[in-house]
C-alpha cells in the first residue's frame, strides 16, 4: 500500500503508561473511504491506538508516545493543533455518552463550538447542520418530534446514532469508533452496522470491536492485535480465511481471547 | 423436594434476644429524632404564635413594620430584610469562588496539589465560626473601615454591618459549597467530558458547557446548604453586623448620600435580645416568633435542596 494515498501512516509508534508499554512499533497504513477494523483481546492495545489517532491519550497524564502518525501527511504526534485535528478525526466510544441536554443541543454542541453555523441565517443554517446530521446518522425519523427534549430519554442505540450524529455535525474526514456497539441489542447494532457501510461513503473508519462477527460483516481491512503489537494487518477477507501467522490463526479460530 | 426444615413449633435460635434488643436500640433512636423533631416544631411554633394571641400584636404589623422597640412596638421587617441581604451578598462572594476551586481540584489542579487542597478544605470547614467572628472583626472590620471607605468616599460608616458579614459568612460558607460541588463534578462520568473534548472542545468550553450544567442540580444542593448555614450563622454575625436597628443599606443626607451601615438579621437580634426578656412579655413571644420564622425558612430550603438532589443526574 502506497503511503502517500493514505488516511493514516502509522511508523514504529510506541506508546507506554508510565513504565508499561501498550503499543510496540505499530507500522500500517489507513487508506481513505475504507473500515479498518482492529480486533484483539481485551487489553491487546487496539483501544490505545484509536485514541491516539485523535490524541485522546493527551488527557491521561503519564502516557509517553515515540514514533509518527502522519494524516493525510501531516505529523499529528509533533506537528498539529490538536482542537483542529479532533475536529477533523470524530471519535464515538463505547458507552453512548450524550450530553444531558436536548437531542438538538448535542448535535449542536460541536457546530456551535466551531461556529461552523455563520452568516445572517445563523440559526437557520444550525438547524440544517442538525437536521442533516441526524439523517445522515439514520435517526432523524425517531427524534424529529422531539429534538427539544433530553437525549437521555433515548435508548441506548438511538443515544449511540445520537453520538455518531453529534460527531457527523462537525464534518470530520475521519471516524473512529471504539467498540461502539458492545453495549447495544442486536436490532440497535445491526442498525449501525448498515449504517457504517453507508457512511463509508464519506468518511474513513476505524473500528475497534471485540466482535469478530463484526468485523468480518462490516470491515474492507482488519488489523489484530496481541499485547500491544500489531501481529498481521490486512485485507478483511484475507485475515480471517487465509491468516501468515499461526497466532492470528488461533484467535480467529477462537482457541483464545 | 426435601427440605431440612423443622416442623412444629418455632424454637428460639440461640441469638435472638440479643438481636431482638439491637433492633429496638436502632428503633428508637430513629424514633428519638423524630419526636425531636416534632417537639422542637411543636415548642417554638405553639409559643411564636402567643405574640399574636397573648401579646396582640397583628401579623401585619409585626411583619411589616420596621419599628422594634422593646418596650413599646414590635416590628420585625428590618431584620429579615437584613438576614435576607446578608444571604444573597453571602451568595454573590461565595457561589464564584467555591465553584472555582471546586474546578480547579475537581479538573485543572495537577494530583500531587488534588490531595492536599482537599484535606485544607476539609480542616477548613472544622473551622469553629466563633474564630472566623474575631476575624472578622479584629481584621474585616478595620479594613473596610480604612480602606474601603477610604476609595468608596465613607459609604461604609464605621465599617460594621452587611459587608463584613458577609465576608465571614463567606468564608464559613465556602468549604461547603467547594467540596460538594466537587463531589457533583467527580460524579459526572469520565465519558462526558470526553465527548466534549473528542468534538473538538478545549478544556474551558467542556467545563463551562458540559460539566458544570451536568453537575448543576448537585451544585444547587451545595448552595441551598450554604443558604441554610448563611441565614442561621448567629455567633460570627453578631461580632461583625453592628447590632443597629437600620436598613443594611440606604440613602444618607450626608455625601455620598449613600451608606452600607450596621444593621441586623434575624439571628442575631434573637442572641442580643433573649437575656433581657422576661417570660410571657411580647419581647419574649416576639423572639419566639423569629425563631419560628428561622425555622420555617430552614425547612423550606431543605425541601427546595431536596427537589435539586432528585434532579441529579450523576
Amino acid at each position: 500500500m502506497a503511503t502517500d494515498t493514505a488516511k493514516f501512516s502509522i511508523k514504529d509508534l510506541d506508546l507506554w503508561y508510565g513504565e508499561s508499554q501498550a503499543l510496540k512499533k505499530i507500522t500500517f497504513d489507513i487508506q481513505p473511504n475504507t473500515i479498518t477494523a482492529l480486533i484483539g483481546p481485551s487489553g491487546c492495545g487496539k483501544s490505545t491506538f484509536l485514541r491516539q489517532l485523535n490524541r485522546m491519550n493527551d488527557l491521561i497524564d503519564s502516557v509517553k508516545v515515540q514514533g509518527s502518525v502522519l494524516y493525510d501527511g501531516l505529523d499529528i504526534l509533533n506537528d498539529c493543533d490538536v482542537i483542529e485535528l479532533r475536529q477533523k478525526v470524530g471519535m464515538v466510544f463505547q458507552k453512548p455518552n450524550p450530553f444531558p441536554m436536548s437531542i438538538y443541543d448535542n448535535v449542536a454542541y460541536g457546530p456551535r463550538l466551531h461556529g461552523l453555523a455563520t452568516g445572517k441565517k445563523r440559526h437557520r443554517a444550525l438547524d440544517e447542520i442538525v437536521e442533516r446530521s441526524l439523517v445522515h446518522a439514520a435517526l432523524f425519523d425517531e427524534v424529529k418530534d422531539r429534538m427539544h427534549k433530553s437525549a437521555l430519554g433515548l435508548s441506548g442505540g438511538q443515544q449511540q446514532r445520537l453520538c455518531i450524529a453529534r460527531v457527523l455535525a462537525v464534518e470530520p474526514d475521519v471516524l473512529l469508533m471504539d467498540e461502539p456497539t458492545s453495549a447495544l441489542d442486536p436490532i440497535s447494532t445491526a442498525k449501525i452496522e448498515s449504517l457504517l457501510d453507508d457512511l463509508k461513503k464519506q468518511y474513513t473508519i476505524v473500528i475497534v470491536t471485540h466482535n469478530m462477527q463484526q468485523a468480518g460483516r462490516v470491515s474492507d481491512a482488519t488489523g489484530f492485535f496481541l499485547t500491544g503489537e500489531m501481529v498481521e494487518f490486512g485485507k478483511t477477507d484475507d485475515i480471517f480465511f487465509n491468516p501468515k501467522d499461526s497466532r492470528t490463526e488461533s484467535y480467529i479460530s477462537g482457541r483464545f481471547g | 423436594m426435601i427440605t431440612n426444615l423443622s416442623k412444629g413449633r418455632p424454637t428460639i435460635r440461640k441469638g435472638a434476644t440479643a438481636e431482638f434488643l439491637g433492633h429496638l436500640w436502632f428503633a428508637l433512636s430513629a424514633l428519638v429524632v423524630v419526636v425531636l423533631l416534632v417537639l422542637v416544631y411543636y415548642f417554638v411554633g405553639s409559643q411564636s404564635f402567643q405574640t399574636f394571641t397573648q401579646s396582640h400584636i397583628s401579623p401585619a404589623d409585626f411583619f411589616l413594620s420596621s419599628n422594634w422597640d422593646a418596650q413599646n412596638h414590635l416590628g420585625i421587617s428590618y431584620f429579615i430584610i437584613g438576614s435576607l441581604s446578608l444571604v444573597l451578598l453571602s451568595l454573590v462572594f461565595a457561589v464564584p469562588i467555591s465553584l472555582a476551586v471546586a474546578v480547579f481540584i475537581s479538573e485543572i489542579a495537577p494530583k500531587w496539589l488534588k490531595y492536599p487542597l482537599l484535606r485544607a478544605i476539609e480542616l477548613f470547614l472544622g473551622i469553629p465560626s466563633v474564630i472566623f467572628g474575631l476575624f472578622g472583626l479584629i481584621v474585616i472590620v478595620p479594613l473596610i473601615r480604612n480602606f474601603l471607605n477610604l476609595i468608596a468616599g465613607g459609604i461604609f460608616y464605621n465599617g460594621y454591618g452587611l459587608v463584613p458579614a458577609a465576608v465571614v459568612v463567606t468564608f464559613m460558607i465556602l468549604p461547603t459549597v467547594a467540596t460538594i460541588a466537587y463531589d457533583a463534578m467527580q460524579a459526572v462520568p469520565r465519558e462526558l467530558r470526553e465527548g466534549s473534548y473528542a468534538l473538538g472542545a478545549t478544556r474551558r468550553q467542556t467545563i463551562s458547557k458540559v460539566l458544570i450544567p451536568a453537575a448543576g442540580p448537585g451544585i444547587m444542593t451545595g448552595v441551598i446548604l450554604g443558604i441554610a448555614r448563611a441565614l442561621g450563622e448567629t455567633v460570627a454575625v453578631a461580632f461583625v453586623i453592628g447590632n443597629s436597628q437600620h436598613l443594611p443599606f440606604g440613602l444618607s443626607n450626608y455625601f455620598p448620600y449613600l451608606y452600607i451601615g450596621p444593621t441586623s438579621a434575624l439571628t442575631t437580634q434573637l442572641l442580643f435580645n433573649f437575656k433581657e426578656a422576661t417570660v410571657g412579655s411580647p419581647l419574649y413571644n416576639a423572639l419566639w416568633t423569629i425563631s419560628f420564622v428561622l425555622l420555617v425558612i430552614s425547612a423550606i430550603l431543605v425541601a427546595v435542596s431536596r427537589a435539586f438532589a432528585a434532579k441529579r443526574i450523576y
